[in-house]
């Protein structure tokens, strides 16, 4: 795994010791509050409803067991003894105190992680397919680019005041498991007559203006990628809206411009940049090429095993094909029955270190879907390790089901909320509760946002839900036949908003027409949605006659 | 008032007494004062004459002269180059690597953000350098 060099290091003792001199400044004066914002959001920390919240990178998601229980480590003395993942591969603390933020930067420095650029106008932390590097199918490992990609725009002296936010995801498969096409710019590795290069999108986006990403390239050679990005980023560094921070966005420039217009002013750019731009360092693309070198896989032969019912609804659920038949990547489900999504324990936490250090080549992973990931398991190894989750309860067996929900914080946590999140994720999972049940159900994926930003993703999920504030109370409104993948769609909204105590019974209604419905159990919802439409749906929701008057 | 600052601290503007011009009223030779909303290609006759060019900065919190100042740099122009507003010492060392010369700061900030403070900033590369180091 990529290891950080004496420059990343130095470069976050400096950087940790400048957000030291920063809230010294603040406190004293040198820095108003305003002034002090976008510098605390550059390196992660936010204010909340309650408290100061901290956003630790987590670059593409991919972790070692130091790291992992760093981030113990830190929960239990800073914090309150657990972390949240989100759906952008991070982890979050909810409740430190801002004067020992410096001391967690500290400790967070000590194995190579920050919180630099998860938050702010800037180039955000960069995401990438979970299973890279350990999936079939794969051009190369995706994580060649995002790592390149994290160091480029680490501090860019031209991005770091954008219009708005700007997210970069990579994925290197057909199966797009990054969500490419809803990011600012979209990368997938593909292969053409035995060179590696890109197709590039850009200006997806969920949030209150929610836009699929358009292919702004259909091939970009390799070697081309930092300059494409720097014209990318300078035309709308340039031209995208300062007037009004809901249109600030690059989707919002492409949709406004035209992507044809944008793509003119964008290939020019890069025609004059790219000329006197060197290329990347060959030092720099051999040491991230050693950093992912894949591990030493071992050899043993695979021992057949028969599991007991609760293992086999294990291995059936949550586990995903190694471009090796000898192992297996398995996905822990942060979600267990009645759980909050994406929480995990600072005891939970070094159990996952363990395993990923026994048996698991010292790598871990965290997913958009808000998951920890042991990328390469030997299969011998399943039943050790299954044993080891089910002991620290994260063995539930419900991944890509109805209840592995993606929820963002919503009303609990977060200041912008509208609604609460957790709660209704909470109940939808309990009154699916039983896992066989849920199997029955089958592929599912409900996503909740709690206010219309869209941190939980409901524009995609197949089931989407966002909580709403209508006159002081909260609404949740549904969509269906989202979809985040190679495929994606934005959800059709149903009609109106149910309230608080209708949502989860509304979920239910549509979950029991989902089954009358379906062929068979081979057809999974978003199918059964595909072929039928939205107007069943709509009727179990609203009932025959408002259905025709919708 | 306002106050320069170069890496060399707080310093007396070498510019002093040059009249600024606006790209409407320009001659070749002056001092060109641009807008953040400057059209760069279109002046490129202008800015292969200038002897100094200003990019002001409206709010330290809009990005644009950043870019601004890229694409002067690349257009080959290598007189001096000034960012002109209420830029912040933690803009300080990248708006050098962006390729301004020195910062005109109002007197507000200059107070407020004093020269020890600008002197601390640290000078090292950054990523981006690195990533291109051949």
């Amino acid at each position: 795994m990529y290891a950080y060099s004496d420059f990343d290091r130095d470069f976050l003792r400096a950087r940790v010791d400048e957000f030291r001199g920063q809230v010294e400044r603040r406190l004293d004066g040198s820095l108003s509050e305003d002034e002090f914002k976008p510098l605390r959001l550059m390196n992660g920390l936010y204010l909340q409803l309650h408290a100061y919240m901290l956003r630790v990178a987590i670059p593409y998601g991919t972790l070692r067991s130091a790291q992992m229980r760093k981030l113990a480590e830190i929960s239990q003395r800073w914090d309150r003894g657990y972390g949240h993942f989100t759906t952008r591969q991070n982890i979050q603390f909810n409740w430190p105190r801002l004067t020992d933020v410096p001391d967690m930067l500290d400790a967070l420095a000590e194995v190579g992680m920050h919180a630099i650029q998860t938050s702010g106008n800037c180039i955000r932390n960069v995401t990438a397919d979970h299973f890279a590097g350990a999936a079939a199918g794969e051009v190369e490992d995706p994580r060649l680019t995002a790592e390149l990609i994290r160091q480029w725009s680490t501090d860019h002296p031209e991005f770091a005041y954008l219009p708005r936010k700007f997210k970069v995801a990579v994925t290197a498969s057909d199966q797009d498991r990054a969500v490419i096409k809803l990011h600012d710019i979209g990368l997938r590795l593909r292969e053409r007559d035995g060179e590696i290069g890109y197709q590039v999108v850009i200006g997806g986006g969920l949030g209150r203006t929610p836009f699929i990403g358009k292919e702004v390239r259909d091939w970009l050679p390799k070697r081309d990628l930092l300059a494409y990005l720097e014209a990318i980023l300078r035309v709308y560094n340039l031209g995208g809206r300062r007037d009004n921070k809901f249109k600030a966005r690059i989707k919002i420039l492409v949709h406004e411009t035209g992507l044809e217009e944008l793509r003119a002013k964008i290939e020019a750019e890069f025609a004059s940049g790219r000329r006197l731009l060197p290329d990347v360092s060959p030092e720099i693309t051999a040491q991230i090429a050693q950093g992912f070198a894949p591990p030493a896989f071992r050899d043993d032969p695979v021992v057949p095993f028969s599991p007991g019912p609760a293992f086999r609804s294990f291995l059936d659920t949550n586990l995903h094909p190694h471009k090796r038949a000898d192992h297996v990547s398995v996905t822990v489900s942060t979600k267990p029955i009645g759980g909050t999504p994406g929480d995990v324990t600072a005891d939970q936490m070094h159990v996952l270190a363990d395993l990923a250090e026994q048996f698991g080549y010292d790598e871990l992973r965290i997913s958009h879907e808000q998951n920890v990931i042991l990328p390469h398991i030997h299969r011998n190894d399943l039943g050790a390790v299954y044993d080891a989750l089910a002991q620290a309860g994260l063995a539930t067996a419900n991944i890509g089901l109805v209840s592995d929900i993606i929820a963002c914080p919503g009303l609990d946590y977060c200041a912008l909320a509208t609604a609460r999140s957790i709660p209704i994720a909470q109940q939808i999972s309990t009154l699916f509760g039983d896992l066989d049940a849920q199997a029955d159900i089958g592929p599912l994926k409900i996503k909740i946002s709690g206010c219309i930003n869209a941190c939980g993703h409901h524009h995609v999920g197949h089931i989407g839900i966002l909580g709403l504030d209508r006159a002081g109370v909260e609404n949740y409104q549904l969509t269906l036949g989202g979809d985040g993948t190679e495929t994606a769609t934005l959800g059709a909204r149903t009609g109106p908003g149910f309230a608080y105590d209708e949502i989860v019974p509304a979920v239910g209604r549509l979950i029991e027409a989902y089954l009358d419905l379906r062929e068979d159990r081979s057809e999974p919802f978003l199918q059964t949605y595909r072929r039928v439409g939205i107007e069943p749906f709509k009727a179990v929701l609203y009932g025959e006659r408002d259905a025709k008057a919708a | 008032m306002t106050q320069i600052v170069s890496k060399d601290g707080f310093v007396a503007d070498p510019f002093a007494g040059v009249v600024r011009r606006s790209p409407d009223d320009h001659r070749p030779g002056a001092a060109l004062r641009l807008g953040p909303d400057a059209d760069i290609a279109a002046l490129a006759p202008l800015i292969e004459t200038a002897s100094l060019i200003e990019i002001r900065f409206d709010s330290f919190a809009d990005g644009r002269g950043f870019s601004l100042a890229g694409l002067i740099r690349r257009s080959g122009f290598s007189g001096h180059l000034r960012a002109c507003g209420p830029l912040l010492v933690d803009q300080f060392r990248a708006a050098l690597r962006a390729g301004f010369d020195d910062i005109e700061l109002p007197d507000e900030i200059a107070n407020r953000q004093p020269e020890s403070q600008w002197r601390a900033v640290p000078f090292s590369g950054g990523y981006r350098e690195r990533v291109f180091s051949a």
